[in-house]
């Protein structure tokens, strides 16, 4: 029982983490698109690899940053007669919310994201927005981890929020 | 499967986004739900699960879209380095000594910001925690105040920079370049009719924003001129970095994006400001609002999928081409949508549902669609501003320090009269349509 | 009319914008459909992106999201390198050519068994339309000789990018929406985007001095009807001639159609004030032979089936050329 109720605060640490290493893509970002400016600028040598690599630091950011900014409650509400509620009814509304909007959608995204991660690998899929032509299997599977954190994340709220609705006291 | 008309899915969608966000759920996952939902009813299983996961992953490695998490960092490193306080603080001492005088300092600095930044929120929130509290302590009004705050922060998402223009251009088959040339006038002229409305009311009445006490005028000193000269640097450089990258040819937008990020972290080290702290937390706070930011975007675009193979897309194109009056009251419909649709939806949603069906019956239309899509963003501009789905205010109200106690009500009655000058300038901009279109021309001439 | 029993209905997608030819053509071939079988088969066109992402219109065929789509081989690069001989391989096949070679001598067949028996979708003869030769290069400075091209900042995608980044130039990759301004402040001196028409409403005209031409960079990018191979077994024999009659008709008219255009163009741009011309021999010769040169190494490092079609061409245009020398 002390370890179920200990899971919420080991998944809050994995999204920590996944924010963590997230973020760096956002400095990688940054860095890609100023060197690509100045190489083919300054040097008329411009790359063949900055357009798909800036892509998917991008779509790493996003995804790696689901389940930190879930946790952090910063996917926008509007929280018109939301932020007018109780504590209680807040949790009701987002145990509702989770299991109508969030869990049947966001499983299903996850179970596509992983066949399509499998189909990547298997038939060497690459990405053809440029003749660098990376593989596309590693950021498929970096899109379906993100969507399984997230998945987590909402997990660890649902819990909290249900706990609460029930017992009227927090779960940690 | 259940064969739904189109025109019940088209009231089904677009109702159920309209009610069902009012829960106060996270709006991405009720708008990807719905057309979860509606999809599986339609289509079933297969189509509606390869539909969504092929559009959601699509999106998420949109180039365009880059411009979010690029503009959210340029716009955290300057905020953090404390750049954006001092400029505040020489305008003040420049103009405090006027009636209103520090709304004006608010105006100006507002539109400076605007130039720098553009994301959302993001000038709002530094002039909420810059500006507010020197106003309230020296007697003004607090409607006024925070209208003004709120008016002129959130011209940092119209005025380039800007996200939104970013967000839309790529949607309507624009160029981002021009949209952002398009903006700058407009931009300017609303920026110029807050000042002069502001400036009117405290004339009118001079409780509204007294003056620095004569005794505390300090006299205006070549130093002082010099000091807020050299406050303009900063957001001068990085206004060149960016819009000069972009016009001069060295890099597209999206790359300028990235120049002005580095562009940013050099002024901090210059400005002695840099630690690696700043880098850290200018990043994870870039990580946070691109996630939602895109999030947002990646399901409204899984939303679109739904939509359109319902063929509902077609049924609000008809009914708009329907309307009596010919294009002129087709137009104003349009806007009317895109207005009631901004008082109660975040404005990327709104982008991504109505600019894949409007755009194709504007330009139908014969309307020019740089201009038509100029109204739209200037409309969507408003929207920040409109309650009850306000964003623009809830930043204010959540930045604003505790101790001013600013309530909802003030917000709200200080908002309106600027949504009312905006209503004014999409009249202006009707009736004179080049004050759009004018200078993106000048950038598109032959180059032989 | 048909009873309701034996009616069906078919979802089509084009790739292109509602203005793109292509996908006009495509959109009417849907209307004919529909009229000439009586309604017993109802085919729904959608504009490119509309349902699913633009250029992934064959994968939601094979989901049979999409019961038919008509979109270019080269969009599906990202799961059959061999796509992207079929689509404007450097020095190849051109308009009729392409199509004879689709059509008669195993094209549809190589194509189809490229995609595998497993793949849910499947072509088949008179569905290939051949674009006209794209532009060579719209350029700002003049290229008389190899020595021009050394260097050249030039946009230029897919295999001729490889090619040309051989050929030493310095390659740039910028997606078409922004070619524009790229061209006009400098960011890049040349760049390839499609045909004279086309290229024309896109008004690089304002851009570019110089349009050089020949087919020799993109011969001919030809677009591909694909049905889904369920809804196709699933059509009755009178509707499977009905349809793969009128999909012929259309992508013939198409490609007449494009080719009247391209010749409108060429005055159109040189009214404008742009210089249109040959592209020199030396540049042509170079190109090609460096493209054999890289389709040569490739066909030994891919899969069979791309040294198969490689072949195939290769073969087709030799004998093609023989028989117009
Ligand atoms: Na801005
Ligand atoms: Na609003």
């Amino acid at each position: 029982m002390t370890f179920v109720r200990k899971l919420p605060r080991m998944i809050d640490r994995l999204s920590a983490a996944s924010g963590a290493v997230g973020k760096w893509f956002a400095v990688l970002l940054v860095l890609i698109g100023t060197f690509e400016t100045i190489s083919r600028h300054f040097f008329n040598a411009p790359t063949i690899w900055a357009y798909d690599s800036m892509c998917m630091a991008g779509g790493a950011i996003y995804l790696l940053g689901a389940s930190y900014t879930y946790m952090k409650d910063s996917h926008t509400r509007v929280d018109l007669l939301y932020s007018r509620c109780s504590d209680r009814t807040k949790a009701l509304i987002d145990v509702i919310g989770a299991a109508v909007f969030l869990f049947p959608l966001m499983i299903i995204m996850f179970e596509m994201s992983v066949t399509w991660a499998i189909r990547a690998w298997r038939i060497n899929e690459v990405m053809f927005n440029s003749f660098w032509y990376p593989p596309a299997a590693p950021y498929r599977t970096l899109f379906a981890i993100g969507l399984f954190l997230l998945l987590l994340q909402a997990a660890a709220k649902f819990a909290r929020d249900l706990y609460f609705l029930v017992r009227n006291e927090t779960l940690d | 499967m259940i064969e739904l008309s189109p025109e019940l899915v088209a009231i089904l969608m677009l109702g159920g986004v309209f009610v069902l966000a009012l829960t106060g759920f996270p709006i991405a996952f009720v708008i990807g739900s719905i057309a979860f939902f509606i999809g599986l009813v339609t289509f079933g299983t297969t189509t509606t699960f390869h539909i969504l996961y092929s559009r959601f992953y699509d999106l998420s490695l949109n180039y365009p879209y880059l411009a979010v998490p690029l503009f959210t960092f340029m716009g955290v490193v300057l905020q953090k380095s404390g750049i954006t306080k001092e400029l505040y603080q020489r305008l003040y001492e420049a103009l405090g000594s006027f009636r209103g005088g520090l709304l004006l300092v608010t105006i100006i600095f507002g539109t400076i910001l605007a130039a720098c930044l553009g994301v959302i929120a993001a000038s709002v929130t530094i002039l909420a925690l810059i500006a507010l509290s020197p106003m309230v302590s020296r007697g003004y009004d607090r409607s006024l105040a925070a209208g003004t705050i709120v008016a002129s922060g959130t011209l940092g998402i119209l005025i380039p920079p800007s996200i939104m223009l970013v967000v839309y251009a790529p949607q309507a088959g624009l160029s981002i370049g021009q949209m952002f040339m398009g903006a700058v006038f407009p931009g300017l002229i609303l920026s110029s009719l807050y000042i002069l409305y502001v400036v009117t009311r405290c004339q009118l009445n001079p409780a509204l924003g007294p003056p620095i006490p004569a005794d505390q005028v300090t006299p205006f000193t070549v130093d002082k001129v010099g000091k807020l000269l050299m406050a303009l640097v900063p957001p001068v450089a990085l206004m060149v970095a960016v819009l000069g990258t972009i016009f001069a040819g060295i890099a597209p937008p999206t790359e300028a994006a990235a120049v002005g990020s580095f562009a940013s972290i050099l002024l901090a080290v210059v400005y002695g400001k840099f630690s690696w702290g700043m880098i850290r937390d200018a990043s994870i706070e870039t990580l946070r609002v691109s996630a939602f930011v895109v999030l947002i975007a990646a399901l409204c675009y899984a939303f679109v999928g739904i939509f359109m193979n319902a063929g509902a897309g077609d049924v609000v194109a008809e009914m708009i081409l329907a309307v009596p009056g010919g294009r002129w009251a087709s137009f104003l419909v349009i806007m009317i949508i895109v207005f009631m649709l901004g008082m109660f939806i975040e404005w990327i949603g709104i982008v991504f549902i109505i600019v894949p069906i409007f755009s194709p019956i504007l330009a139908k239309l014969g309307f020019d669609p740089l201009w038509a899509g100029m109204m739209i963003c200037i409309n969507l501009q408003m929207a920040f501003q409109t309650p009850p789905m306000a964003m623009s205010i809830f930043v204010l109200k959540g930045a604003a320090p505790e101790e001013v106690g600013l309530t909802m009500g003030e917000i709200i009655r200080g908002v309106l009269p600027f949504v009312g000058i905006i209503v004014f300038s999409l009249i202006l901009f009707t009736l004179f349509p080049s004050i759009i279109t004018w200078l993106p021309a000048q950038m598109i001439g032959p180059s032989h | 009319t048909a009873k309701a029993a034996d009616k069906i209905t078919w979802r089509s997608s084009g790739h292109g914008p509602a203005s793109d030819p292509s996908q006009i053509y495509h959109d009417m071939l849907c209307k004919s459909i529909t009229k000439a079988s009586d309604g017993r088969l109802t085919v729904k066109p959608f504009v490119g992106g509309s349902i699913v992402p633009a250029y992934q219109e064959l994968d939601a065929v094979e989901q049979n999201v999409l019961q038919m789509a008509y979109t270019c081989p080269m969009y599906n690069l990202d799961k059959w390198p061999a796509a992207g001989l079929i689509s404007s391989r450097p020095g190849c096949l051109a308009g009729n050519a392409l199509r004879s070679w689709f059509d008669f001598a195993g094209g549809a067949d190589l194509m189809n068994k490229m995609m595998g028996e497993s793949y849910n979708a499947m072509t088949f003869p008179g569905a290939l339309s051949p674009l006209p030769p794209e532009v060579f290069f719209h350029s700002k400075v003049e290229l008389k000789s190899m020595d021009d091209v050394k260097g050249l900042k030039a946009r230029c995608m897919g295999d001729g990018g490889e090619i040309f980044k051989r050929l030493g130039a310095a390659t740039v990759i910028i997606p078409g929406g922004e070619l524009y301004e790229a061209m006009q402040r400098g960011t890049i001196d040349a760049f390839e985007y499609s045909t004279l028409a086309s290229n024309w409403k896109m008004h690089f005209n304002e851009v570019a001095k110089y349009v050089y031409v020949s087919p020799a960079r993109a011969p001919s990018d030809p677009q591909v009807f694909f049905v889904n191979k369920e809804a196709w077994a699933a059509l009755p024999d009178d509707l499977k001639e009905l349809v793969q009659g009128l999909v012929a008709r259309f992508t013939q008219d198409q490609h007449e159609y494009l080719e009247y255009e391209s010749i409108k163009a060429v005055e159109e741009f040189r009214a404008a004030g742009n210089e249109v011309r040959q592209v020199p021999e030396d540049i042509v010769a170079a190109l090609t032979a460096e493209a054999d040169t890289f389709y040569a190494e490739k066909s030994e490092k891919e899969s069979p089936i791309f040294k198969e079609i490689y072949d195939s061409m290769t073969s087709y245009r030799t004998a093609y050329e023989a028989a117009h020398a």
